[in-house]
């Protein structure tokens, strides 16, 4: 559809709208209270339940970052594609980082599995459980593990 | 017996079910190939064999400890076809650890506390043997 057919259908569904409204607006209600059906929470509402798990996700993605430093980069970009996933909390920083980058690697073997295993929810469960199996094929694949 | 008890126990006597095939599978599999002029597939498969035994005994072993007499095999398994060939040999090999990934992986929710980190245990190891046959690493592997 070019833009000036699409112009000129927009302005005939305007027209159509006004003619709508123009009697309601002349009736003996009010036009605001006839055409603002969408209305603003009450302020009572509670706020969304947090994500239980989350804590969970948080302590995870700060160790997938913990183990960057010093770690080649198919490592790095392997737990950036991770720690997407994974959709953390803004701003989660790096767990403190010792020993030998291989020893982190296979350390987050251990966590991403620790991590699924006191997960609820199942979607997390084989999100976490599949990126220790993309860990561990990275490791298995330059003869770490 | 808990219903989350007997879902994991389920979860563990499945991934049992699919340990009995693949050591049947890949014994066929080995049976049909020569060390001798295909030795880096032999070994993988060997490899392979034995990683399989071992996740059969420690799935058997939890699933005894839960009180459960764990799934016996079936006498016979179909083969998968075109297995003429190393080529052939070797895909069916990658599709069957590939097939076992899946399968751990979508077991893994449905079990709880040991027996669900022993079931990612053999996932990562399944995953890791794709590699020995020939697969590409990937950051999902099972999905």
């Amino acid at each position: 559809m070019t833009s000036e057919r699409a112009l000129r259908m927009l302005s005939r569904r305007t027209a159509v709208g006004v003619a709508v409204v123009a009697p309601l607006a002349a009736s003996a209600c009010s036009a605001s209270e006839m055409l603002d059906p969408v209305k603003a929470p009450p302020p009572s509402t509670p706020p969304a339940p947090a994500n239980p798990d989350q804590s969970v996700i948080d302590a995870t993605v700060a160790a997938i970052l913990g183990a960057d430093e010093g770690a080649p980069s198919a490592f790095v970009q392997l737990h950036r594609v991770h720690i997407e996933a994974l959709a953390p909390t803004k701003g989660v920083t790096a767990a403190p980082a010792s020993g030998r980058w291989q020893e982190r690697q296979l350390a987050l073997v251990t966590t991403l599995t620790a991590a699924a295993g006191r997960a609820a929810d199942p979607q997390l469960i084989t999100l976490l459980a599949s990126a220790a199996a993309g860990q561990q094929q990275l490791l298995h694949g330059r003869g770490l593990a | 017996m808990t219903t989350a008890t007997s879902a994991s126990t389920e979860a563990l006597q499945a991934a049992l079910a699919v340990e009995h095939s693949a050591i049947y599978v890949l014994g066929a599999l080995g049976g049909r190939t020569s060390a001798t002029s295909s030795p880096a597939l032999a070994r993988a498969l060997t490899d392979a064999y034995d990683d399989h035994v071992n996740a059969r005994e420690a799935l058997a072993a939890h699933v005894v400890a839960a009180g459960i007499e764990p799934v016996a095999p079936s006498a016979v398994y179909d083969l998968p076809g075109r297995i003429g060939s190393e080529a052939g040999i070797g895909a069916a090999a990658l599709q069957l650890e590939q097939d076992t990934t899946a399968t751990y992986l979508s077991l893994a929710p449905k079990a709880t506390g040991t027996d669900r980190t022993l079931l990612i245990r053999l996932l990562c190891r399944a995953a890791a043997r794709q590699l020995d046959l020939g697969a590409k690493p990937r950051a999902f592997p099972g999905t």
